[in-house]
């Protein structure tokens, strides 16, 4: 087991590694230039040289690569081309409000998609349960921002039918009232945690049809067990890993939907933060805080790929 | 406590494929199905459990000690299922729950019908374990069945759907997806655990040499009906329907592949074996 978990930490910096090369080698091809948005509209060719080489933004590619990167090892992110402020602290406080709405979004969506996955897989011959199946089919085809906006018109304050939950920015007084605080991240985790919860739904569906027709299943039925007793208390477990899996693959979605829905509920995130830092050509930043996204994902992935083998004896192998 | 099946149907849409079929296990019979792949054999002994799959319609009587139990409730049956009528399955490769350890499995019976101490289930499972001949088996209690080999996977098997004395056992070709050599030794295994029981059994299976080692009287089935019944030594020694002749031909190739008792017969499945 440790030798494993040695391997899959070695894994997860190798894709860190890959991923910082990625996201820089991209950021050079997208037009724009950072030193134009510092220096305005009316900068002298040699202001914008001046700026360029204050910044480093002069040097060849590899020297800049490399500088961000022996900075990133010591967990120096850099600092912002635009403002000037360490990157790290930026992202630090941008996390307070992006890791619960990640986490309450993560929730949602289990609490949406496990049940009614289960539900559905149980009730799959009647109306019912076909009629749930085809609203997840379609729950997880539509872009999060549709749902946000539907949340939004249908119990957003200010603007919705019912009035029942803010739909828009977080109270500046942060966390210190958290109340109000967490109200706020209730519609935007929501329009996440549909999307993500329908598609963990249609799959914990399927793994449980497929255990229906197993034959240890049929065992535990045949041991004294309900059919419905034995498909969810044997069945289940034994789709655990898989259903683990999806909601690892997932959570790059999921990322991905905080992003998005944080501009939709001009929440002040590391989303909000990303989107005005790529308008800005903030090259250095964009780059220190998709790398960090990026990371939590493949993080993520490394957590659950260690579950799993946890959970599942068939995974491990003999002395484990 | 008797078996009386009577005017059993089973199909799927408009395909019959158990068709008006009738018979009887008195208490404390041993009574054998055989036919060929697909013959019915198997949805037969999924009916009186009531696990025939969902999209198969089952009508016709099957009593359990006087009580009906086509129809009833699947609440109901389940209080029945491990207790008073046990099952052991053909695959013992897929039978076992993979994720959970044999302690726990052989158990089940017990745990879902009854209330048992921890060490009282433990003690119990150690010795379900000894019965079937599993050396140390203490040191099996914390295992997975992938750490097992087909035999010992199927002896747990047999452990688990005896555990609680079931009065009347089904047994679904518990020894076809074995080796001979293996399949012998399971099978005396099961055979003096019946005895031991005193239950009566239902026993499936395609090769009608195993019949005389296992039961009194049985039944050939084909294409969802009854050809012909009697006692096995009169089926074997003077068959009367063709399909009974064809079954002890397919034994007797199948005898003549393996060599006389010693043979090594490929494991089912991997088309090897003879079914004619
Ligand atoms: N779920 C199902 N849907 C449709 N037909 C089925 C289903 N299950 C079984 N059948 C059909 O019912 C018939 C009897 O099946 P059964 O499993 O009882 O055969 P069997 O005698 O046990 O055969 P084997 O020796 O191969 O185990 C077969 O023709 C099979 O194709
Ligand atoms: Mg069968």
């Amino acid at each position: 087991m440790t030798q494993y978990v040695l391997r899959r930490v070695a894994l997860f910096v190798l894709g860190l590694v890959l991923t910082s090369a990625l996201v820089f080698a991209l950021l050079r091809v997208l037009p724009g230039d950072a030193a134009q948005v510092m220096g305005g509209v009316k900068a002298t060719p040699e202001r914008l040289d001046q700026i360029r080489a204050a910044y480093g933004l002069d040097r060849s590619l590899p020297a800049q690569y490399g500088s961000w990167l022996a900075g990133l090892l010591h967990g120096d992110l850099g600092q912002s081309l635009i403002t000037g402020v360490p990157i790290k602290d930026e992202i630090t406080q941008k996390f307070a409000l992006t890791l619960p709405l990640a986490g309450l979004s993560l929730l949602f969506s289990l609490l949406i998609g496990v049940p009614l996955g289960i539900a559905s897989a149980v009730y799959y011959d009647t109306k019912l349960g076909g009629f749930a199946s085809a609203v997840a089919q379609g729950l997880a085809a539509i872009p999060i921002v549709w749902a946000g906006l539907l949340l939004i018109i249908l119990l957003g304050k200010g603007a919705g039918l019912l009035e029942l939950l803010p739909s828009q920015g977080f109270p500046r007084t942060g966390w210190s009232e958290p109340g109000r605080a967490f109200a706020s991240l209730i519609l935007p985790a929501l329009a996440v945690g549909i999307v993500e919860g329908a598609v963990i739904l249609r799959f914990v569906r399927s793994a449980l049809l497929e255990a229906r027709g197993q034959d240890h299943v049929r065992t535990a039925a045949a041991l004294g067990l309900t059919r419905r007793q034995a498909l969810i208390r044997r069945g289940l477990p034994g789709a655990g890993p898989a259903i683990l899996s999806v909601v690892a693959l997932q959570a790059a979605s999921l990322i991905v939907g905080v992003v998005v829905v944080e501009a939709l509920f001009a929440l002040p995130g590391m989303g909000s933060m990303l989107v005005t830092d790529v308008g800005n050509r903030d090259l250095i930043k964009v780059q220190s805080t998709v790398l960090v996204l990026v990371g939590l994902v493949l993080l993520i992935g490394l957590l659950v790929d260690i579950a799993s083998r946890l959970i599942d004896p068939r995974q491990r192998r003999a002395g484990e | 406590m008797s078996l009386e099946v009577n005017d059993l149907t089973i199909a799927f849409g408009d395909q019959v494929v158990v068709d008006h079929i009738g018979f009887e296990v008195p208490d404390g019979a041993r009574v054998g199905i055989i036919g060929q792949s697909g013959s019915g054999k198997s949805l037969t002994t999924l009916a009186v459990l009531g696990l025939t799959p969902r999209s198969a319609r089952v009508t016709g009587s099957i009593r359990w000690n006087g009580r009906e139990l086509v129809g009833l409730a699947d609440k109901v049956l389940a209080g029945i299922r491990g207790r008073t009528i046990g099952t052991v399955f053909q695959d013992p490769m897929t039978a076992l729950d993979p994720v959970r350890t044999i302690g726990k499995q052989v158990t089940d019976a017990l745990r879902n019908h009854y209330d048992l101490s921890k060490a009282e289930l433990r003690e119990r499972a150690i010795r379900a374990l000894d019965q079937v001949k599993l050396e140390d088996p203490e040191s099996f209690l914390g295992r997975y069945p992938h750490q097992l080999s087909g035999g010992q996977r199927q002896r747990i098997a047999i452990a688990q759907a005896l555990i609680a004395g079931p009065r009347l056992i089904l047994a679904d070709e518990p020894t076809t997806a074995l080796d001979v050599t293996v399949q012998a030794g399971v099978l005396q295994v099961f055979n003096e655990l019946v005895t031991g029981l005193g239950s009566s059994l239902l026993f499936v299976t395609h090769d009608i040499s195993l019949l005389p080692l296992v039961a009194e009287q049985a039944l050939v089935m084909e294409a969802g009906r009854i050809v012909e019944r009697g006692p096995v030594h009169q089926l074997i020694d003077r068959p009367q329907d063709p399909v009974t002749v064809g079954l002890i031909e397919a034994a007797l190739a199948t005898a003549w592949v393996d060599g006389p008792g010693e043979g090594e017969r490929a494991p089912s499945g991997t088309g090897a074996e003879v079914r004619v």
